[in-house]
């Protein structure tokens, strides 16, 4: 349950494919010789925000970090159905007044810790053993992200990257 | 009623052992190792096992037949496992207390933690397997049951063993054990007894004080501490807690790639560099994917339009052959852009393209040392490349070129005009 596997990666490459399409297709109508720095810019940021989300969806609603990914991916890209995230939440404050009685009780690794949680999405309200575990999964994720995206530029470009 | 072991029987319950924990369990591939040795391994004959016990170890296992005989023989004794001849019925019960035992096992082994409680569990697992297979030999060919179990025996003090402690010890003393309690008489008689578990162990605890009678003495009702560790429930809590932190933090080094685990505060780091790392190459490669890398021209302020509109095609297409004289100049500007904001990303970009900054000294010793205009140099890592490794190549390299933007130009040039593959 920790180690995502090859359906992962195909699941993932899928996904971040159509949205990719999409993206492309949404920001070929204005000329694309004329595009400022701040649009490549705008444009990267979409497609790193569908390469996470596309990650996030693929994982689904088993881990943590997927959940609270989706929920900071859907902030960000503004959102409609508020109700789950009311849930949502509601759930985060209660988890949070748990972890900071715990935080101040443990000190042991605590710098490392305040680092990691904030890397990972969803950290901030875990408890540390569970925020290990988290970092595997989200750490095999993202290693799995990077690689089908470095064979997709490959592809894209003939070199081996 | 089938009787139920011959050899092949045995091995198919260690296959279903197998599956079950395949299914069930969550430690990586790895550590299935042990058991699959067990399956693996052919009854043989007896192994020579020979320790003398360590006087001091009696209390692990009064500790640990205790445990064993408060907890799980109560299962055991409900399973009836004479009836008809199911083999997985009854060893349904055994094998669920195997299973968790030996996920219990394989943490620990994981955590290679402190020895004396893996070998409790060790031992612990291995009195499962052997009432198991008591039970279901209680009528049946009690030598081949012995030797399997002697087999069992010798592949987990093997396995255990290498895991470091000093378990293999006590596990070859219950080897020894059970070679000299022989076959039939005493396996048929602890079978059949209302208590096989607590005569086994008194036996087991009797044989390591160096008899060989099979007396059973009562188990010691009551938890008696472990040598150097206190039973407050506090504190085996705690204890527990750093193991599993331990075991995590374990399971994590093992997916970085610069592993040398010197301690957790410095494993912590290293963790969260290569999660850093991770985003940044996908911050960049979402970067580098606006229709290849030569489209990234537009950022550079002084191209010419044609010249863009010619490489954005290209790179939008195929765009394979970009060794272009144009496609060079804009990388290096590329490249030159990215290093004012960004060493790292101007790294990967690099990488990306198959190329690598290095001191226009090393460049000219390679050119000269191999004679051809452009070889490649070998420098180019591939996707989990460490953190601090690709950083320390661009700083040195930086340190190389401080001398002004001719001297980064050039450099630039060794490296860009390597042909590409």
């Amino acid at each position: 349950m920790k180690t995502p596997s090859n359906s992962i990666k195909r699941r993932f490459a899928l996904k971040f494919l159509r949205t990719l399409v999409r993206i492309r297709k949404s920001t070929h109508q204005p000329s694309p010789s004329q595009s400022s720095t701040w649009e490549i810019r705008r444009r990267a940021q979409r497609i790193k925000l569908a390469a996470y989300s596309s990650m996030a969806r693929t994982v689904g609603s088993k881990r943590a970090w997927s959940r609270a990914l989706t929920m900071k991916l859907r902030a960000a890209m503004g959102n409609r159905p508020w109700s789950m995230i009311k849930q949502e939440s509601k759930k985060m404050t209660r988890r949070k007044l748990i972890a900071k009685r715990k935080r101040h009780m443990e000190k042991d690794l605590n710098s490392g810790v305040q680092e990691l949680r904030r890397l990972v999405p969803g950290g901030q309200w875990m408890d540390p053993l569970s925020l290990m575990q988290e970092t595997a999964h989200f750490l095999r994720c993202l290693e799995t992200q990077v690689r089908v995206m470095r064979s997709i530029v490959a592809e894209g470009e003939g070199f081996p990257c | 009623m089938h009787p139920c072991s011959s050899s092949s029987r045995e091995m198919e319950r260690d296959m279903d052992m197998n599956s079950i924990l395949n299914h069930g369990n969550i430690s990586p591939s790895r550590h299935q190792l042990p058991l699959q040795d067990l399956h693996n391994h052919p009854i043989h004959g007896r192994a020579a096992a020979h320790f003398d016990p360590v006087p001091g170890d009696q209390e692990f296992l009064d500790q640990m037949f205790s445990n064993i005989s408060s907890s799980s023989w109560a299962d055991l004794h409900s399973a009836d496992c004479d009836t008809n001849g199911n083999a997985v019925g009854p060893f349904g019960a055994h094998f669920d207390e195997s299973a968790v035992l030996v996920s219990k096992l394989r943490q620990h082994q994981i955590s290679g933690g402190s020895g004396s409680s893996t070998l409790a569990k060790a031992l612990l697992l291995q009195q499962q397997m052997v009432m198991g297979r008591g039970f279901d030999s209680s009528h049946s060919d009690i030598p081949g049951v012995d030797e399997s179990v002697q087999a069992l025996y010798n592949s987990f003090g093997g396995s255990i063993h290498g895991g470091g402690c000093g378990g293999s010890q006590l596990l070859n003393t219950s080897l020894q054990i059970h070679h000299r309690q022989g076959g039939s008489p005493s396996f048929g008689a602890q079978a059949q007894a209302t208590n096989p578990a607590q005569a086994v162990s008194g036996s087991m605890i009797t044989a390591s004080g160096g008899g060989g009678n099979t007396s059973a003495s009562q188990p010691r009702p009551k938890v008696r501490a472990r040598r150097g560790q206190a039973t407050d429930p506090h504190s085996i809590a705690e204890r527990l807690r750093r193991e599993r932190i331990a075991e995590r933090m374990r399971a994590l080094q093992e997916l970085v790639p610069n592993a040398n685990k010197t301690d957790k505060a410095s494993m912590l780091d290293e963790i969260i560099d290569y999660v850093k790392f991770l985003q940044l190459q996908v911050k960049v490669l979402s970067m580098s994917r606006l229709g290849g890398a030569a489209a990234v021209a537009p950022l550079v302020a002084d191209m010419g339009g044609g010249g863009i509109d010619c490489l954005q095609a290209n790179g939008g297409g195929s765009g394979g052959d970009g060794s272009t004289n144009d496609s060079l100049t804009v990388t290096e500007n590329q490249v030159a852009k990215l290093m004012e904001e960004d060493m790292g990303s101007a790294m990967q970009y690099l990488q990306g393209k198959g190329l690598c900054l290095m001191p226009i000294s090393l460049a000219a010793a390679i050119s000269t040392s191999t004679c051809q205009p452009g070889r490649r140099p070998a420098s180019t890592g591939d996707v989990p490349t460490s953190p601090s490794m690709s950083g320390m190549t661009a700083q040195s390299t930086a340190g190389g070129n401080r001398g002004g933007p001719d001297g980064s130009s050039s450099t630039k040039e060794a490296a860009a005009s390597v042909p590409k593959p």
